[in-house]
This record gives C-alpha cells, sequence and structure tokens, in this order.
C-alpha cells in the first residue's frame, strides 16, 4: 500500500521556479491497477518517478508498506528500488545487450543469484512475456511491442510488489497496446502485483485500471473508481479527457434537438437488459436514442446513452424514479 | 639524364626503413595502451561530472575541461619540447622509442578522453534513469551499462586516436623519437633524400589506412543499433 502524503516538486528552469507537483495527496492500495492521467506537461512523470525517487519531492511523505521511502539511507533505496519495477515509453533497453542479457541485468545488480538460477529467471520471464525464441536477439531486431515485453519482463524479475509504468503504451499502434495492456492486468492478477501506470489516454485507464486520479497543472482534481470517473466527470479537465475517448452530449442544444432528455447510465448486468423497452411500455413513453456508448470498464459492462423521451405522458420525475429502480442512473439535460 | 632517375629506390635501405616501420607501430601500440587507460577513466570522469549528469561537479568539471583544453590547444610539437624534462625524470631518457612515448601519451590523453565524454553523451539518458530505477549503483551503471553501450562507439574513438598517434609519433622524430618520422628527418629532409622522404609517407599512409578499415571493422562487429 503507498500514501502520498502531500508532496510537491518544482524545477528551476533559467533560475524560475516551475511547479511540477504541488501538495498531491494519494492512496493506492496492494493489488489495484492505479492510473494517473492528465494532459501532457499535468506532471504525470514527476509524480509517478517520485516513488521511486527518481525525482525526489521538495515536501511531502511517501510511504510504501508504512515506511517513508524518502527518509530511507542509499542502500536502503537501492534495496527499495530493486524491489519496484519500472518501464518506459521508449523502452530503454540497453541496445549492446541482447534480450536475454537485458533481463538479466536487474539479477545480477541484486547480486543474489547463482548463473543458473538467473538462467532459470531469465527464461522464465521470456516465457511469462511470450518472447521464449527472443533469448539471443538484439533490441534492434525487435518491434515495438516486444521491446515493451522485454522491458517488462526486466521490471519483474526481481518480484517487485510495485510496476511503475511511464506511458508504457503511448509509443506503440493501438493493437499492441491492447495486447501489452492485457499483459499488464494478467500480471497483475497473478502476482498480486500493485501497478501504478500513468497515460493521457483514457483508453487505457478502461482498460485496466481500478481506480483513477486526474492531474492538471501539478494539481490533483479529481480521482476516485474508474467507473464514476469516466461516466461523471466532475472537472472540466476529466470531461475533456473522457469526450475524447467517448463523446456523449451534454446538452440538447449541442444535438440541435429540444423536448426532455435525459443521460441513462447502465454499469454491469444491467447494461444487457430490455430495460429501456420495458420503461417505455410501462409508462407509454417513446424513447429516441440521440447519442451513445456501450463498453467496458475493465471488465464491467456499460452503457452511457442519450434519450429524448416522446409522448404526452414524458414526465421527467417519473421516468427518472422508473429508471432509478431498475438501478440505472437517469440525469435530465438541460435543453 | 642518369641512371638513379629511372631507379629512384635504388640506395634506399629498406630494412632502415622496416626497422623504423617497427619502432613506430611500437610507437603507437605503446601509448594508446597507457592513452586508452588513462583516457578513458578520464572521460568517464567528464561526463560524469558533467552538467546534468550523475556526479555533476561544476568545478571538478571545469578544472578537468581547462586542463584537456589546455593540452589540447598546445600544439604537438611545442608539447613534444615542454615535456623532454618531464619525459627524462619519468623515464630516464627523451629519445628513441621509450622517450616518444610519455608525450605521446600526454598529448593524446586529454583527446581521447573527450572523445569518450561524446560518445558517452550520445546515451539515451533513459537508459541511466532505467538502470537507476533498478537500483544500480554508480559504479554498476557505468560497467553495466554505459560502457557496453558505448562499447562500438569507444572502438571508434579509439581508432580515432591510434591514426592520430601515427602522425604525433612521427612528428616526434623532430626530438629524436624515432620511427618513420625519424627516418623522413634524418634522410629525406636534412640529406634531401627525397626517396627516403616518399616511402615514409606512403608507409604512414598504409598504416593510417589500415586503422581505419580495421577500426571500422570492429565497431560494425560490435554495433547492434
Ligand atoms: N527535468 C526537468 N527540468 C525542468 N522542468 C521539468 C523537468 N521535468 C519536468 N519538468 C516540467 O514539469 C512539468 C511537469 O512535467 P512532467 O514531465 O511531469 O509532465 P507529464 O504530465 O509527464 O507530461 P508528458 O505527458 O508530456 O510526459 C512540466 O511543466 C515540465 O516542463
Ligand atoms: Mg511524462
Amino acid at each position: 500500500m503507498i500514501e502520498i502524503d502531500n508532496i510537491s516538486k518544482h524545477y528551476v528552469v533559467d533560475g524560475v521556479a516551475i511547479p511540477a507537483i504541488s501538495g498531491i495527496s494519494l492512496r493506492v492500495e496492494a493489488g489495484e491497477v492505479f492510473g494517473i492521467i492528465g494532459v501532457s506537461g499535468a506532471g504525470k512523470s514527476t509524480l509517478v518517478r517520485t516513488l521511486n525517487l527518481l525525482e525526489r519531492p521538495d515536501s511531502g511523505r511517501i510511504r510504501v508498506d508504512g515506511s517513508d521511502i524518502t527518509t530511507l539511507s542509499k542502500d536502503q533505496l537501492l534495496r527499495y528500488r530493486r524491489k519496484t519495477g519500472m518501464i518506459f515509453q521508449h523502452f530503454n533497453l540497453i541496445s549492446a545487450k541482447t534480450v536475454g542479457e537485458n533481463i538479466r541485468f536487474p539479477l545480477k545488480l541484486a547480486g543474489e543469484y547463482t548463473r543458473a538460477e538467473m538462467d532459470r529467471r531469465v527464461d522464465e520471464l521470456l516465457d511469462l512475456v511470450e518472447l521464449g525464441g527472443h533469448r539471443d536477439k538484439y533490441p534492434a531486431q525487435l518491434s515495438g511491442g516486444q521491446k515493451q515485453r522485454v522491458g517488462i519482463a526486466r521490471a519483474l524479475a526481481n518480484h517487485p510488489k510495485l510496476l511503475l509504468c511511464d506511458e508504457a503504451t503511448s509509443a506503440l499502434d493501438p493493437q499492441t497496446t491492447q495486447s501489452i495492456l492485457s499483459l499488464l492486468l494478467d500480471i497483475n492478477r497473478r502476482f498480486g502485483l500493485t501497478i501504478v501506470l500513468i497515460t493521457h489516454e483514457m483508453d487505457v485507464i478502461r482498460r485496466i485500471c481500478d481506480r483513477v486520479a486526474v492531474l492538471d497543472r501539478g494539481v490533483l482534481v479529481e480521482e476516485g473508481v474508474v467507473a464514476d470517473v469516466l461516466l461523471h466527470p466532475q472537472h472540466e479537465i476529466t470531461r475533456a479527457l473522457v469526450q475524447e475517448s467517448c463523446p456523449s452530449a451534454t446538452t440538447g442544444q449541442r444535438l440541435g434537438l429540444s423536448g426532455p432528455l435525459f443521460r441513462l447510465t447502465f454499469l454491469g448486468a444491467v447494461t444487457y437488459q430490455p430495460i429501456l423497452q420495458s420503461i417505455s411500455a410501462a409508462l407509454d413513453v417513446g424513447f429516441n436514442i440521440v447519442e451513445g456508448v456501450v463498453g467496458r470498464i475493465k471488465e464491467t459492462p456499460y452503457g452511457q446513452i442519450t434519450v429524448q423521451a416522446l409522448g404526452d405522458a414524458a414526465d421527467p420525475a417519473r421516468i427518472a424514479a422508473a429508471f432509478g429502480e431498475h438501478a440505472v442512473r437517469c440525469e435530465a439535460l438541460p435543453s | 639524364m642518369n641512371a638513379s632517375t629511372f631507379n629512384l629506390f635504388a640506395s634506399l635501405d629498406w630494412s632502415d626503413i622496416g626497422m623504423a616501420t617497427l619502432e613506430t607501430l611500437t610507437m603507437v601500440g605503446g601509448s594508446l595502451l597507457f592513452t586508452v587507460l588513462l583516457g578513458l577513466p578520464l572521460g568517464v570522469v567528464l561526463f560524469l561530472t558533467g552538467p546534468r549528469q550523475p556526479l555533476e561537479h561544476a568545478r571538478l568539471y571545469a578544472a578537468l575541461s581547462l586542463l584537456v583544453n589546455l593540452i589540447r590547444s598546445t600544439p604537438f610539437v611545442i608539447l613534444l619540447i615542454i615535456l623532454i624534462p618531464v619525459t627524462v625524470t619519468l623515464i630516464g631518457t627523451s629519445i628513441g622509442v621509450p622517450g616518444a612515448i610519455p608525450p605521446l601519451v600526454i598529448g593524446a590523453t586529454p583527446f581521447f578522453a573527450r572523445l569518450v565524454e561524446n560518445v558517452l553523451r550520445e546515451v539515451d539518458r533513459g537508459i541511466i534513469e532505467a538502470s537507476q530505477a533498478m537500483g544500480a549503483t554508480l559504479p554498476q551503471i557505468v560497467f553495466g551499462a554505459l560502457l557496453p553501450e558505448t562499447f562500438p562507439g569507444l572502438l571508434a574513438a579509439i581508432t580515432v586516436t591510434a591514426i592520430t598517434l601515427v602522425s604525433y609519433a612521427a612528428m616526434s622524430g623532430v626530438i629524436g623519437g624515432g620511427g618513420l618520422g625519424d627516418l623522413a628527418i634524418r634522410f629525406g629532409y636534412q640529406r634531401f633524400q627525397s626517396d627516403v622522404m616518399f616511402v615514409t609517407v606512403a608507409v604512414l599512409l598504409l598504416l593510417v589506412q589500415a586503422l581505419q578499415v580495421f577500426g571500422d571493422r570492429l565497431v560494425q562487429r560490435f554495433s547492434h543499433k
């Protein structure tokens, strides 16, 4: 478990102090996938890099499993880092070493393994990331996705409890991104590994995160369970980030429609039930679907649609109550 | 027209040339060895203490940098002469093959160190960061990541340095350093035997060419980018 307590960090550029993150407090539970999202320059990298002290915060505390990592001695910090994996946007592999040697590097650093143990662990890790036959290739001979797999294998070599991901899929095409995200989720489940990842893509958050924090100009503006933040974004920045990945109407005006508009949010099993139809029949109201998305947040199905209510019986209060009974959230939109 | 015009190299003593070539090779080889032994650590320290690097140290960097520039900006012939007393204290003589090696090493080390620094600077910062994130100590970063990553670049730097040493070694003939330069000056210049001069230059060219080809091959062999 990680408790980030009121940390700040600034950089000095040409004698001018530029705050990168300001007064951030967060809690990451053991075993969860925690996402941090924000636009470029929001301070995401700075924040995630404080978690292994690649950046030392100016103030505040970071407690991991109860002990404050900002007060660790040099040796303790090295040991902590060996138990904390990190993967990077540009993979950061050593091009002069083969895949196997790259993965072996952190094992050598630890200095706790015999040759045979290291060989065995490298093979195990190569199998885990499905690169069995690539042990003696050089990074230049691999695709981006394969390089990131090597990065993941290298990060997991010393059995870390925490994995930090700095835009791990941002340099990859959508299909490769999906396969890397699946791998991360698989690792998270299989080893109970805590993952903290940063991204500027809401899709990454939707796909594998349990909880998410939104960062804007170094400040934490929103935090919560992914479904809540995604379906009911509170902050303007969050809304903008959500809109990019699944646009939905906020006003009738935008759609050029009049008449009562409702936004319905389905989460979980209700998503696949014919609720719209049954309420339509019960209340004698027609629903015209004008916009919407149906998909999955991690494994949970969800739908968010905007409907126009048709008919004389279209009383907003009754409609909202009817959806409420089915555990479907219903908001009347300004028209 | 006399016969010697038709047989330009008639009066050449090829065994002299062979000896001189051997001496030059010894001077270049010996000084290259010490240059690398001294210049590599110096280059690594220059890199590490440089701006935004792991051991950033503005004053130490500035001091080392000044020393390097001082030696590099001194014409090698001048350096040769200035260093005569130093060489005599170091190895007891300032002439011949052994006498040439200290000034060659002192002249080439700053040059090589600067090349090493530049090669290291070309390394993606991400590699240092990834190593730090893995819990590598500074020596582990240098020996486990930086030097392996830059090995081809370092081989190229050694090649360039070796070639520079060939010309420095020839120059050391001015102060009686032995080898091809010495031969060229004693016979070719002082006794007007232009054939000796010509052959000496040809052998030097061959030497440089061979070093370049060999160095390039090595770089190619170890490059995996
Ligand atoms: N080493 C540095 N020196 C000076 N300023 C920095 C440094 N690193 C980051 N910054 C500044 O701190 C702020 C936050 O940067 P950070 O890299 O954390 O943002 P980010 O959210 O990761 O952005 P991106 O998505 O572009 O990677 C930015 O204004 C950036 O310019
Ligand atoms: Mg970043």
